[in-house]
């Protein structure tokens, strides 16, 4: 390339600023290292007071139990560690990891209730101020009572654009998510990007939809050699959003009823879905309607049927399930892999997002189809905070890594970090909303081997995407549901609040 | 220390003391207890078999503002199109199937005509598109015209497609431009209904096609146009040869009648003679022959004698059948006789043009049954290369297929090749809007110097520009088995719609196909001869 190619080309547009939210001292977080603190102080006391059992007792908790068991490495700390494998073996043994459920099941009601998490969801469908209809998933069991509702999207990718086109979607997918967090009681977003074999159901069908019966026999032996090509070995893919609303009256903890809901969401979703449809998300983007959601997650979970449910949805004649019909009738949360009706899944979760700012299209050797892992499913999770939260953690933000960055050496690592949680704040007041981001990935396979070649796969995947991922241990079953788009938003059903949690 | 979440806080530590409250208050019924089993906890059904959610950790979150999340673009990989119309290959980015065509894609209101344009340099398989396109398009009921063949590309497959083929050129098929065409045949089967109006309707439009057809070949081989005075004689000529019902009349009939100077002719030239003083009627020959002859040396030229030998001067062989496929194939004409190829050109579109008129015309009188069909101009650049003259005709033409709501196919190599008389000459305008009219257009291999046509016609973007040039080049050879690999363009298409992006895809056809005809046949027994082997064509 000539020199002139070298210096014309544009300097694309970069994202990143990622933080770790919560102070570090030396790469422990605030509680870890104030135990630690702790322990040295008693210690340091014990000294001085020449009690020399209490001493020798610090030390040897500090350096044989607290240590190896809090310090930080990419997998979680030790102790978490523990906890995950402890945590299952004691859920395997009482057999509190399998579920079988239906009508020959251990469940009390004898239906197929999506497992876990999400068997208190309901769903219900009701109609925007627009007259189209959507899908609510209702999980009444949770603080604050949320309600999902679910987008299908039809991104139609970069192919053919010009960058500035691309930029310009990226930031509207920046306005949406901001959008979300002045909606105030937006808890979580996602996008999931889905990827699996075509069954060639929907091609055969657009192809041989009006076809004449006395065709010469050389075009239908066209059509069909053609087809037969097609059909085999393409991908298919499928993405959706899904926004989960607190359903509480403002600054209570006061239920409102699912109809009240849907009457306040079907007022504000067409605005939202409109800023959707900017994003890249394809402007025929529109909401799932309750079949459409039933006939996807029962697709997810009896991938061995996915085929039959696609054909049942597009000869017309609709699969008839219901939301009671659409979960596993056998499942077992393994410590890796959840292993539900015949299929095997594993997810992982990011660990830590790239180091340096990325273009927009970081994710796309992650997202699009991969011929080693056939069926993925990536979920990358938003969830923004209002406006007044976004302005507190912003300078929150600088003071946390100011007071890292005032211990110890004064390295790149902590300048980044200031610097980053500086532009933060700038952004924010230039009307940014802050938003906690994490990516899972769940790949489906249908046996071991199978399963750990595209695991395989993934590893280099996600390498590309200069992500670093972990297997979500101990919670197969939860993951699983994570990245399905239902809208699971994990922290809502933890008991430590994030301020806690971001200290751990 | 406050902190963002102070507000969250505050929510949850009443919800969860509230929580146990309820929980407690329920234990204590039994009733109540007996209700809660049917309905699953929070995490799921507890007990062995429950599947109840056990170990829960929040994924690892990372913190930053909307302006920068939104990196973690998800859109970043698009799906293919919809499943609409004749499968035509993958998508090459994602590797999703392509469907389209311009007759499907126009029922379904996703273009406003029903016409497509494919532009690329040769041998890039543009015939390979568009005959896979027709081939396909046949299983939906769409008939495909083609108006003419060079190369012959369709040949084949409109013979395997149970169609007829018409081959036009030195010693192979005549075509009278006289000759009333398909709505012939069908006026007898009009008359027995007794629908007079159907049958004046009929008539007048077969003189309206005869005689557009002698004044447009009248027009090439003169190179000027026909004057209003020169139409007339040539309507009133055709007329006295269907008074006097005689077979269907040929040039050479034409050209003796006016030379003739027959007194019916004499009137419409405006030689109206001069009564002596005997009262005997003289006409001025010397005035009728001044104002006939450009007539009679046109009609020479095109007659048996003339430069055409018997192309247009004797009695039509085969009529076009309609119902069925049909390709005129002038691959034996020569290219570089441009008036031979643009009258060959032009009597082929013009005479595909009244089929396709006919069948409509007869739909709807309820005689044939209804088809849709597609017209296939391929080399559009040919036909007007020949003779600039024939562009306005070639407009009309397209317009008219436009009106009959049939499909219609246009190809050639470049856009450049479009530029008939300067950048803005008016010519190059018309034939410039054939293209721009086109809401699909497929795109092959091109030329960097295209670009600047192509930008003013659909905004390209420069990924798609580059795609597009980058196609045009050729295959790499391989030193050691001396090997040319397929060129990196071979069946790449870009699918254009308008001014929104496009889609590239690499063309993928049956082996039905494949065996059918293959365009590079000519070349395979030169090929064998000096690589001593087969190559495996696509």
């Amino acid at each position: 390339m000539s020199v002139e190619g070298l210096t014309a080309e544009p300097l694309r547009r970069k994202y990143g600023n990622f933080r770790r939210p919560g102070f570090r001292l030396f790469r422990i977080s605030l509680l870890p290292a104030t135990a630690v603190f702790v322990t040295v102080v008693i210690a340091v006391f014990a000294l001085m007071l020449e009690q020399w059992w209490v001493c020798l007792l610090a030390v040897v908790l500090l350096a044989v139990v607290e240590l190896p068991l809090l310090w930080p490495s990419p997998g979680g700390a030790r102790y978490v560690r523990l906890g995950r494998w402890g945590s299952h073996r004691l859920a395997q043994r009482a057999g509190r990891n399998v579920l079988l459920q239906g009508p020959v099941g251990k469940t009390p009601d004898g239906l197929l209730r999506l497992p876990g998490l999400a068997a208190q969801t309901q769903l219900s469908e009701h109609t925007t101020s627009l007259g189209d209809p959507f899908g609510l998933i209702s999980w009444p069991k949770t603080a604050g009572n949320l309600h999902t509702v679910v987008m299908h999207a039809h991104p139609t990718g970069t192919t053919g654009r010009d960058q500035s086109t691309v930029d310009g979607m990226v930031a509207q997918h920046g306005a949406l998510l901001r959008l979300l967090g002045e909606q105030l009681d937006v808890v979580g977003a996602a996008a999931v990007v889905q990827t699996s074999p075509d069954s060639g159901l929907r091609l055969r069908r657009g192809a041989m939809r009006g076809v004449v019966d006395d065709a010469p026999e050389f075009a239908r032996a066209a059509m069909e050699g053609t087809l037969a090509k097609l059909t085999s070995g393409s991908p298919a893919l499928q993405a959706a959003f899904t926004i989960t609303f607190k359903g509480t009256k403002p600054g209570t903890n006061t239920a409102i009823s699912t109809e009240e809901i849907a009457r306040d969401l079907g007022a504000r979703l067409p605005f939202i879905l409109g800023q959707a449809r900017l994003t890249g998300a394809g402007a025929t983007a529109r909401w799932a309607t309750a079949q459409q959601i039933v006939d996807h997650t029962a697709a997810a979970y009896n991938a061995t049927a996915a085929a039959d449910i696609e054909a049942a949805v597009l000869d017309g004649s609709g699969t008839g399930l219901t939301w009671t019909d659409v979960g596993p009738g056998h499942a077992v949360a393994e410590y890796e892999d959840y292993v539900h009706d015949g299929a095997l899944s594993r997810t992982w979760v990011w660990v830590r997002p790239p180091q340096s700012a990325e273009t927009e299209d970081i994710l796309a050797g992650l997202l699009q189809p991969h011929h080693r892992i056939p069926h993925k499913r990536v979920s990358i999770q938003y969830r923004p905070l209002t406006p007044e939260a976004s302005q507190a953690g912003a300078s929150q933000g600088v003071r946390e890594t100011n007071f890292g960055g005032s211990v110890g050496r004064f390295g790149a690592a902590k300048a980044r970090d200031v610097q980053f949680a500086k532009k933060a704040e700038q952004e924010e007041s230039e009307g940014a909303v802050l938003v906690r981001a994490s990516v899972m990935i769940t790949v489906t396979a249908f046996s071991r081997e199978e399963l750990e070649d595209a695991a395989q796969a993934v590893r280099q995947v996600v390498r590309r995407s200069h992500l670093s991922v972990r297997v979500a241990r101990g919670m197969s079953d939860t993951a699983f549901l994570a990245t399905l788009p239902l809208g699971l938003v994990i922290p809502q059903f933890l008991p430590v609040p994030d301020r806690v949690r971001d200290q751990l | 220390m406050s902190t963002y979440l102070e507000e969250e806080q505050e929510e949850l530590t009443p919800t969860r003391a509230q929580r146990r409250a309820a929980e407690a208050r329920s234990r204590k019924s039994p009733l109540v207890r007996a209700v809660r089993r049917a309905e699953p906890t929070a995490r799921g059904w507890s007990g062995a078999g429950g599947g109840r959610a056990n170990w829960l950790e929040s994924p690892a979150e990372w913190l930053s503002t909307s302006s920068q999340v939104c990196g973690l673009w998800p859109w970043a990989v698009g799906q293919g199109p919809p499943p609409i119309g004749v499968p035509l290959g993958r998508h090459l980015e994602t590797g999703q199937w392509v469907c389209a065509d311009p007759i499907s894609w126009f029922v379904a209101g996703l273009i406003n005509a029903p016409t497509c344009f494919v532009l690329g340099r040769m041998g890039l398989g543009k015939s390979r598109l568009i005959r896979h396109l027709i081939t396909c398009m046949r299983n939906y009921g769409v008939i495909p015209l083609v108006m003419s063949d060079t190369r012959p590309d369709y040949v084949d497959d409109v013979r395997a497609l149970g169609g007829q083929v018409i081959s036009l050129g030195p010693g192979q098929s005549h075509v009278n431009p006289l000759d009333p065409g398909p709505l012939a045949d069908y006026i007898a089967e009009l008359v027995e209904r007794g629908d007079e109006q159907k049958v004046r309707e009929c008539l007048a439009r077969i003189r309206s096609q005869r005689l557009n057809a002698i004044a447009g070949l009248l027009e090439i081989v003169l190179e000027a146009r026909i004057g209003a005075r020169e139409s007339n004689v040539l309507a009133k000529a055709i007329d006295i040869f269907d008074d006097e019902g005689e077979d269907i009349p040929v040039i050479g009939d034409l050209l003796r009648l006016i030379e003739s100077r027959d007194p019916r002719l004499r009137v419409i030239v405006g030689d109206r003679g001069v009564v002596d003083d005997a009262g005997v009627l003289h006409y001025d020959d010397n005035k009728y022959d001044d104002r006939v002859e450009d007539l009679v040396t046109g009609l020479a030229t095109l007659d048996v004698g003339g430069i055409f030998g018997d192309t247009f001067g004797c009695p039509t062989d085969e009529r076009i059948r309609l119902g069925v496929p049909f390709v005129f194939d002038i691959s034996s004409v020569d290219e570089d006789d441009t008036m031979r190829m643009a009258a060959v050109q032009y009597l082929t579109w013009s005479q595909a043009t009244q089929a396709l008129i006919a069948a409509t015309y007869l739909t709807q009188a309820e005689i044939l049954a209804p088809s849709k069909y597609v017209m296939v101009g391929d080399e559009l650049y040919r036909a007007l290369r020949a003779l600039p003259l024939v562009v306005r005709r070639v407009d009309s033409i397209i317009r008219m297929i436009r009106r009959l709501d049939s499909g219609l196919i246009l190809c050639t190599h470049t856009m450049a090749d479009l530029n008939l008389d300067g950048v803005d000459g008016p010519l190059t305008k018309i034939a410039w809007g054939f293209v721009e009219r086109s809401d699909m257009v497929f795109m092959g291999g091109l030329s960097v110097l295209e670009m600047g046509n192509l930008q003013t016609v659909w905004a390209m973007s420069e990924t798609e520009k580059r795609d597009v040039t980058g196609w045009s080049d050729l295959g790499a050879i391989d030193p050691d088995s001396e090997e040319v690999a397929t060129p990196q363009g071979q069946g790449k298409f870009l699918l254009k719609l308008g001014r929104s992006p496009g889609i590239p895809f690499s063309s993928v056809i049956s082996d039905a196909e494949k065996e059918v005809g293959d365009t590079n046949a000519r070349w395979q027994g030169h090929r064998d001869r000096l690589f001593g082997h087969d190559e495996d064509e696509q």
